[in-house]
């Protein structure tokens, strides 16, 4: 199916895009890179010390390596359903991501 | 008697001069750096171009609750607050902080809501424990609030705006074509 290829490409296009902007922001200033990228201090250091191999490896899966950071789905859509909204969307969003979890773990932080 | 260090006293400068930069009025740089008043009023005057200005900073805490400041200083505070907890040191993330809620708050019409003497002045409220932050019941977002309020079914400013929010704002932006359009037609 030439559908489900062109997804695959574009996915590990993505996936490689994100490993090498999050490198150069973690060695351009690692403290504002964890703020913006959301990352745990392991991370971090994992994602600043990879070789160019390994970050084809890491791209080359047929899996996003990078999703959403919202924790729940609910926070998100008041923010951008407000009835009453009065161009704060962007405001609100950045507020609510700005206190998001920057923990280590997708199965420890499952609550 | 030690002699103060070249290497930290340049630091002091540096740091100095981006408060300088972002608009710190004297009184905060003179609080956050160990260098001399007189030095910093003629490093002010260099990097501005103009003499300090004079007078007190704002004390009231009450201007951090009034609406868009309110949310303004809400999207800073927490954005201080996870640069504080990521990089441990306060100046530091608190420049680096105001910095990225820049990049919100002048995208909307230029105008920057939260100044850095009066982000500064927030940081220190809540410090002394005068403001603190208070959960939203709608979205969950933490926003700044006076000590000791009542946390019970807060809603924030965003989710429930009070009725005549941004209404002054708006009026601004018309007004100029009002204006022409009451203008006599002879001068077309």
């Amino acid at each position: 199916m030439p559908h489900t290829n062109s997804y695959l490409a574009d996915i590990q296009e993505l996936n490689l895009s994100y490993l090498l902007l999050a490198q150069n922001m973690l060695r351009k200033d690692r403290d504002v890179a964890i703020f913006r990228l959301k990352l745990s201090e392991n991370m971090a250091d994992l994602l600043t010390g990879l070789s160019s191999k390994q970050m084809t490896q890491l791209s080359r899966v047929n899996q996003l390596i990078c999703r959403p950071i919202f924790e729940e789905a609910d926070r998100i859509s008041k923010a951008l359903d407000n009835s009453r909204e009065l161009g704060m969307v962007e405001i609100h969003t950045s507020l609510l991501m700005a206190a998001a979890d920057r923990s280590d773990g997708m199965l420890s932080n499952g609550v | 008697m030690s002699e103060k260090s070249l290497v930290t006293e340049m630091q002091q400068v540096q740091l100095a001069i981006e408060l300088i930069q972002l608009g710190a009025r004297l009184q905060v740089v003179e609080t956050e750096t160990s260098l001399t008043r007189g030095r910093l009023i003629r490093l002010y005057k260099e990097v501005r171009g103009a003499p300090p200005p004079k007078g007190m900073l704002p004390f009231s805490t009450d201007w951090f609750i009034t609406w868009l400041p309110n949310i303004h200083s809400s999207l800073f505070y927490n954005i201080y607050r996870s640069m504080l907890e990521i990089g441990g040191h306060r100046i530091d993330a608190f420049i680096k902080a105001y910095r990225l809620y820049m990049e919100h708050a002048s995208d909307a019409d230029g105008e920057r809501v939260l100044g850095l003497t009066r982000a500064w002045t927030l940081v220190r409220f809540v410090e002394n424990g005068m403001l603190e932050q208070i959960r939203c019941s709608c979205c969950s977002g933490e926003f700044i609030t006076h000590s000791y309020s009542p946390t019970q079914n807060y809603v924030c400013g965003i989710c429930q705006p009070p009725s005549r929010a941004g209404k002054t704002l708006k009026k601004r932006d018309i007004e100029p074509d009002n204006l022409d359009s009451l203008r006599p037609a002879s001068q077309g």
